[in-house]
Order: C-alpha cells, then sequence, then structure tokens
C-alpha cells in the first residue's frame, strides 16, 4: 500500500459550498478517497464566487482553489428530474455522502438520509449544518464570525480593556471540518466491520464549544468568568508569565514556565521567592508586569539568550515572511506545489497528517464546474458495489 | 450486528502527556474505544499537575480530569525490562498506540513503531510532535503558545493600533493537533480494513499551526501581501468590510459578509453604497461603528434582521448559558469524579443516527501500586 492510498477505493459524493464541508472533503481526498463534488451547471459552488483573496489562479480565486484542490467535479441541475436520477444513481454507490446545504433541502430533493438509505443501506451520509438541533438559531446563517460571536470565544482573545477579539481566522469552519471527517472515518470503521451505515451530524455551534472545552469546563464548574487581565495575556485562565512581552525591537512568547528560572534569567529576584512566587496565578499582573519591564530593556536576541540560557520555554515572534526563511519551508515538505493547466503552478500546505512517514495528498488543481461529468456518467453505468463490500 | 458506538470493540493505548495526544484519546474513548492510559508509577504523566485556575476536581487538576476522563489506566515504568515486556503484552492486542514524547524517546525505550510491528503488525501507531522529525526545530519544546509565536498567527487577531501580536487565549494548536491525529487514526483503521496492514500516522503542533492558517497562507505564497489588521473592530486580515465587531451602547455586535448597500439601508448610512468594501475598509467600519455607538444591541439587530443582514449579538458564557442553547443540544453531561462530586463538561460533538454520546467515567486514579485502578 502506498501511504497515499489509505483510503483508496472509497467513493465520496459531496453536496457542499463554501469552507466547512469542502473542508472534509478536501482531507478525505488527500488521505485517498475518490471526492466528486456535485456542483450546479454553470455558476457551481458558491464558493467560486466568494473573494477573500483577489489572488486568481486558471481563474478560480486561490481559496476555492485551496480547498477544492484535487477532487473531481459532476455538474448536475438537482432540480431537473434526469439530473436528479443520476445523483441518485451516484449516492446508491457511493460510501460517504457530505451535504451542508441548511436543514431540508437535500430531503426536498429526494437525497435525504432515509432516501439513500432505502437504496445503499451501508451508507455514511454526513451532515454539517450552523446550528444543529438549536431551534432559535435555526434560520440564521451558519456562518464562522457569527458563531464565534454567540458562543464566548470572543472573550478569551486580548486584554481585559478590549471589546471581544475574534479569532481571525476561519476556525469554527476548520473545526467543524474536522469534526465531520472524525464522525466519517469512525462510522466508516464500524460499517467495514458490521456492514451498518449511518447518519452522522455536527454543526459549527457544537464546533464551536469543543475548541472551548478546557476552558468552558472550567468555567462550568465554578471557575470565574475568564479575565484576560490588563495587559494582553495568552490565556485568561494560566497562571503567569504565560503571555506575549515587548522586548526593545519585537516580541517574545513565554509559556509556562517555573518562576525562578525567568527569575535567573532576567535578574528579577522578587519572583524566586516570597509573596509572587508563592501564588503565580493570585499575582499574575504583578508578575508580568515586572517580566515586561525587564523585557522592555532588552533587544529580542539578547532576551532569547538570557531566557534559552535557562531554560524557560520562549520563542522570539515570528511574521510569515520570517517563518518561510527560518524554516526553509519552500524546500521542504512544509508545502507543495500544485499544477495547474493554462497558469503558473500554485503554491499551498499540505495534508497534515503524514502516513508511514511520508506526505499523503493529491497534487491536482480544484476542478472546473462539470469538467467530470462524462467520465463519472461513463463509470455509473458499470460501476460496482461500494467498496466496503472488499473490507474485512 | 448492532455496535452502538462505532468504535467499540477496538483497544487503545495512550501513552501521551499534557494536551494534544490525551485529546486525541479521548475522543476514540468517546467514540467507543477501550483507551488505556499507561503511565509513569508515582507522579504519573506531567498532564496530572497541569492546572488551569488552580482547578482541581479531586485528587488531580480539573484539566487532567476534562480531558482524560472515559480511559482506564495503568503504571507502568518504561524504563525496566519488566515494564518493556508488560508494555508489549499490552501491544500485542491493541489496535492503536498513542504518544507524543519528542522524536527517539519511544525508540529508545524499545516502544518504537518498528519494535511494536514486529508484534503487531496490525497496529496503527500515532505520534504527535511539536514541529516533525525532521529540521532544525526538532528539539525545540512543542508547546502551545511557542508554536503559535513562530508560525505566523500571532499576527491574524486583534487590531493594528497598536500594532502587536495578539495570541489565540485558548489552546487552540494542541486541539486541532489532537482532532488531526484523530483523524489520521481513523483514516488509518479503515485503510487497515481495505489494506489488511497496520501503519504509521504522524502529525505535529507545526503542522497544526499552519493547516489552521492554510487559506490565508496559500493566499500569502501566491502573492497577496501580509495579512493586515484593521485600526479597530478586526476580525479576519482578508475580508473586506463590514466584517468585523462593532461596539453599541450596551453590548457588541458582529457583522459577517454583506453587501454594503445592505447595511446602508439598515441602519440609515446609504452613503456607504458608493464606497469600496476593500479599498476603503477602514472608512467604511468607522462609519458604521459611529453609527452604531450610541444605539443599544437589541435596536441594531433588530434593524440588522428586517433587513436580512448577516449579523450576531456577541454573547459571553453567562449569556450564552441564558439562551437555553447548550440544554437543546444535549451539549453537557456530568461525569463522576474519584474523591469529589461529578464535574460538569461538554459531551463529544458529533452525533450518530440522531445520538449524542455521553459517558460518566471518571479519569483513570493515580495510585502508588503498580497498577492503577481504572476499570470500576
Amino acid at each position: 500500500m502506498e501511504p497515499g492510498d489509505l483510503l483508496a477505493g472509497v467513493k465520496v459524493v459531496e453536496f457542499c459550498q463554501f469552507l466547512a464541508g469542502p473542508l472534509a472533503g478536501l482531507r478525505l481526498s488527500d488521505l485517498g478517497a475518490d471526492v466528486i463534488k456535485v456542483e450546479r451547471p454553470g455558476s457551481g459552488d458558491v464558493g467560486r464566487q466568494l473573494y477573500v483573496s483577489r489572488v486568481r489562479v486558471a481563474g478560480e480565486n486561490v481559496f476555492f482553489q485551496t480547498i477544492n484542490r484535487g477532487k473531481r467535479s459532476m455538474a448536475l441541475d438537482l432540480k431537473d428530474p434526469a439530473d436528479r436520477e443520476s445523483a441518485r444513481q451516484l449516492v446508491a454507490r457511493a460510501d460517504v455522502v457530505l451535504s451542508n446545504f441548511r436543514p431540508g433541502v437535500m430531503e426536498r430533493l429526494g437525497l435525504g438520509y432515509d432516501d439513500v438509505k432505502a437504496s445503499n443501506a451501508k451508507v455514511v451520509y454526513a451532515c454539517l449544518s450552523g446550528y444543529g438541533p438549536v431551534e432559535r438559531w435555526s434560520d440564521d446563517p451558519g456562518q464562522d464570525l457569527l458563531v464565534q460571536a454567540r458562543s464566548g470565544m470572543t472573550w478569551l482573545n486580548g486584554a481585559a480593556s478590549d471589546g471581544p477579539v475574534p479569532f481571525a481566522i476561519s476556525v469554527v469552519d476548520l473545526h467543524a471540518g474536522a469534526l465531520l471527517v472524525q464522525g466519517i472515518l469512525a462510522a466508516l470503521v464500524r460499517a467495514g466491520r458490521t456492514g451498518q451505515g449511518c447518519l452522522v451530524e455536527t454543526s459549527l455551534v457544537e464546533a464551536a464549544f469543543e475548541l472551548q472545552m478546557q476552558e468552558m469546563t472550567a468555567f462550568l464548574n465554578g471557575a470565574e468568568t475568564p479575565d484576560r487581565g490588563s495587559r494582553r495575556t495568552a490565556h485568561p485562565y494560566l497562571a503567569a508569565p504565560y503571555g506575549i512581552y515587548p522586548t526593545g525591537d519585537g516580541h517574545v512568547a513565554v509559556a509556562m514556565s517555573p518562576l525562578d528560572r525567568l527569575a535567573n534569567a532576567l535578574g528579577l529576584p522578587e519572583l524566586a521567592v516570597g509573596r509572587l512566587a508563592s501564588s503565580p496565578f493570585d499575582h499574575r499582573g504583578e508578575i508580568e508586569e515586572a517580566v515586561a519591564r525587564a523585557l522592555r530593556l532588552l533587544s529580542t536576541t539578547r532576551a532569547m539568550e538570557a531566557l534559552d540560557r535557562h531554560h524557560v520555554w520562549a520563542v522570539a515572534v515570528l511574521d510569515w515572511e520570517e517563518f518561510l526563511t527560518q524554516t526553509a519551508a519552500l524546500d521542504t515538505d512544509l508545502l507543495q506545489r500544485i499544477p495547474v493547466a493554462g497558469d503558473e503552478p500554485f503554491l499551498t500546505t499540505r495534508c497534515p497528517i503524514r502516513v508511514n512517514g511520508d506526505v499523503v495528498g493529491r497534487v491536482g488543481p480544484a476542478p472546473e464546474v462539470g469538467q467530470d461529468t462524462e467520465e463519472i456518467r461513463r463509470e455509473l453505468a458499470t460501476m460496482p458495489a461500494v467498496v466496503q463490500e472488499a473490507m474485512k | 450486528m448492532t455496535v452502538r458506538r462505532p468504535l467499540e470493540g477496538l483497544q487503545v493505548l495512550d501513552f501521551a502527556q499534557f494536551l494534544a495526544g490525551p485529546m486525541a484519546a479521548l475522543r476514540l474513548a468517546d467514540l467507543g474505544a477501550e483507551v488505556t492510559k499507561v503511565e509513569p508509577p508515582r507522579r504519573g504523566e506531567a498532564g496530572r499537575s497541569l492546572l488551569m485556575t488552580d482547578q482541581r476536581f479531586g485528587e488531580t487538576s480539573g484539566l487532567f480530569q476534562t480531558i482524560n476522563r472515559n480511559k482506564s489506566g495503568v503504571s507502568i515504568d518504561l524504563k525496566t525490562d519488566e515494564g518493556r515486556t508488560r508494555a508489549h503484552d499490552l501491544v500485542a492486542t491493541a489496535d492503536v498506540v498513542i504518544q507524543n514524547f519528542k522524536p527517539g524517546v519511544m525508540q529508545r525505550l524499545g516502544l518504537g513503531y518498528g519494535d511494536l510491528r514486529a508484534i503487531n503488525p496490525g497496529l496503527v501507531y500515532a505520534s504527535i510532535t511539536g514541529y516533525g522529525d525532521r529540521g532544525e526545530w526538532t528539539a525545540l519544546p512543542g508547546q502551545d503558545l511557542l508554536v503559535q509565536a513562530r508560525s505566523g498567527l500571532l499576527w491574524m487577531s486583534g487590531d493594528s493600533v497598536p500594532d502587536r501580536p495578539v495570541p489565540i487565549g485558548i489552546s487552540l494548536v494542541d486541539v486541532y493537533a489532537g482532532s488531526l491525529l484523530t483523524q489520521g487514526i481513523l483514516a488509518a483503521l479503515v485503510g487497515r480494513g481495505i489494506h489488511g496492514v497496520g501503519m504509521q500516522v504522524d502529525t505535529s503542533l507545526l503542522e497544526a499551526a499552519m493547516d489552521l492558517q492554510f487559506q490565508e497562507f496559500t493566499g500569502y505564497l501566491n502573492g497577496s501581501a501580509l495579512p493586515r489588521r484593521c485600526s479597530s473592530g478586526s476580525a479576519h486580515s482578508y475580508l473586506d468590510a463590514p466584517y468585523g465587531v462593532y461596539a453599541c451602547a450596551d453590548g457588541w455586535v458582529v457583522l459577517a459578509m454583506n453587501p454594503l448597500e445592505r447595511i446602508g439601508r439598515a441602519l440609515a448610512i446609504e452613503e456607504i453604497a458608493e464606497m469600496d468594501p476593500a479599498g476603503e475598509r477602514e472608512q467604511v467600519m468607522t462609519v458604521i461603528a459611529r453609527r452604531l455607538a450610541d444605539e443599544p444591541v437589541q435596536a441594531v439587530m433588530g434593524r440588522l434582521e428586517a433587513h436580512g443582514a448577516w449579523a450576531a449579538r456577541v454573547l459571553t458564557w453567562e449569556q450564552l448559558l441564558g439562551t437555553g442553547v447548550l440544554d437543546q443540544l444535549e451539549m453537557l453531561q456530568q461525569v463522576r469524579s474519584h474523591g469529589a462530586g461529578p464535574f460538569t463538561t461538554l459531551r463529544c460533538p458529533v452525533r450518530f443516527d440522531g445520538q449524542v454520546l455521553t459517558s460518566d467515567r471518571p479519569a483513570p486514579r493515580l495510585s502508588d501500586g503498580p497498577d492503577l485502578e481504572g476499570r470500576d
């Protein structure tokens, strides 16, 4: 077995748009599954029009390319009876059906779990929604920032003097996609052993809560409301010195470290003995101020020398430019180059999971809308039953 | 044969410590696998003393309980021949081994993938490191904040005034790396069903941190500028106005992607419809911020909702608990704890056939004896 063939033969049909659902499809594709993206003829996935970056690769925005690379596309008008029949044939032969349409849409198209199960008992049918069974928000758009705002997440970043500070990446989408992949794969493990298919569901709101599971559990069991402190801390519930500190010419991050080491590294004896040393939780603000005053007087290089010498867990804060230089990321397997017909290859990260020591993943670009429709129609005519037959 | 939990019958050995590795094992436990935590005698793994807000449930840190519930435990000194033999015996019947020591440690203990594959060819051997197994950073401490700082992630959140790095205030990289490892393990178990062989799966905190930024980073790699935060109300470096956070008279609202024309009509500031949401991002956000500053949240949300805008009120955890949403989701569960009352935590966030998966089994107890009693 080649590492990239982990899920070889597993057929996934993706009825998804935007981000979280297509991300789940991407991961399964990188792990070896055949992912067929079913798109509306002409305009395709709405994500093709979502311009987060003005950079375009082969006519598509680079974000769409990034999350749909390596997939095949079949153009079907699901409101047309003939095309809907093709979709039914497709899902009848799929191991996994993936959908992130609003609740009820797939059912109205005759492609809901009960419909698919009737012709394909082993199917793993995976749904991602904005708010799951939460009725009061069920009509609201399932969008990352809106879910962050509702889940309490925005009170964990920044300082007490800031208002709410969002996580400025689509972290809820990313995590929801990851959770759905976990659910799908767990269900495939069971399907392989028992022949039992199932419905797998998660939602953006469940993903947002799960991201905060550690902190929320502390809060639910008596911890005070998260206190971000007067300085910008790095975690509202961890003891000093955990945080980011400005130096004379940059910033350093200091993780959990014994205070006596920090005292020696920075010449701050008051941190090693007495009142402050005895309670890094209660005196967090005071300790952090002392550390901040000492570090402000040093250059980043000098600060890191002192901290390293005393084995304090600390690093200089980098931006992407510095990151690329320091990791030599362009020359290593942290990144990959995706060839694109009619355009320069584009650079992107790869599947962050390695198998038997090797990187895995497909190196093809995102499909054009419906580019594989005819090929998939031909396959449908001869396609055998699902791969689970072969699994022991 | 009907199996309620998808991984029922599978055996997992959790050699991991701290957060990322134990979180992967927790997910497998909630999905139905039998997880046995293998810890050194006496003090147990280092995570037992990792405190969040000084909170303890029973004899261990609340954080340890939160991410090690639903596991059983065994105490083995892996540095002795006898201990190694016991570990090998456990591996012989296990499906999955999880470890997150620095590269080389498990090999030195005779517990590397090569050693264990010889004992059990069907084994899935899963590792999380800080920075992978090659390159200059492999020996550095693999810790969440340090990886955030190295990966550029600190320049995404927060505002540009003052222009300083803003960390994400949870152990996001650990949580996400644990999730990636879970995906790798489950894919390997499916792969074992298809191909009939076990395998090794790896990820690292660094790969997780880059995957968290992969869309924005890919934009940058292909010609976009470095991320640009707004002077106030930033919510995403690369998204145009009005995407952001806005203060109202008595609270905050967020606006997601919305046509400016719609926001203009909803808030009676039609002039923004003529502005460029990308080139004039700051100016548009300033106009909206001024407009909202004196009006209560409820009135603002009423206007925005009446025009179908993508907006939400910003809630705190207290306000969230008041909405009843967590109950409706059945998101919370009670877990027993040794020597203390039950504690409340979140359940596995994936539902199967409409059912949630819960378990009230606590984290394994630590004792001085050779075996930790976990199967109670």
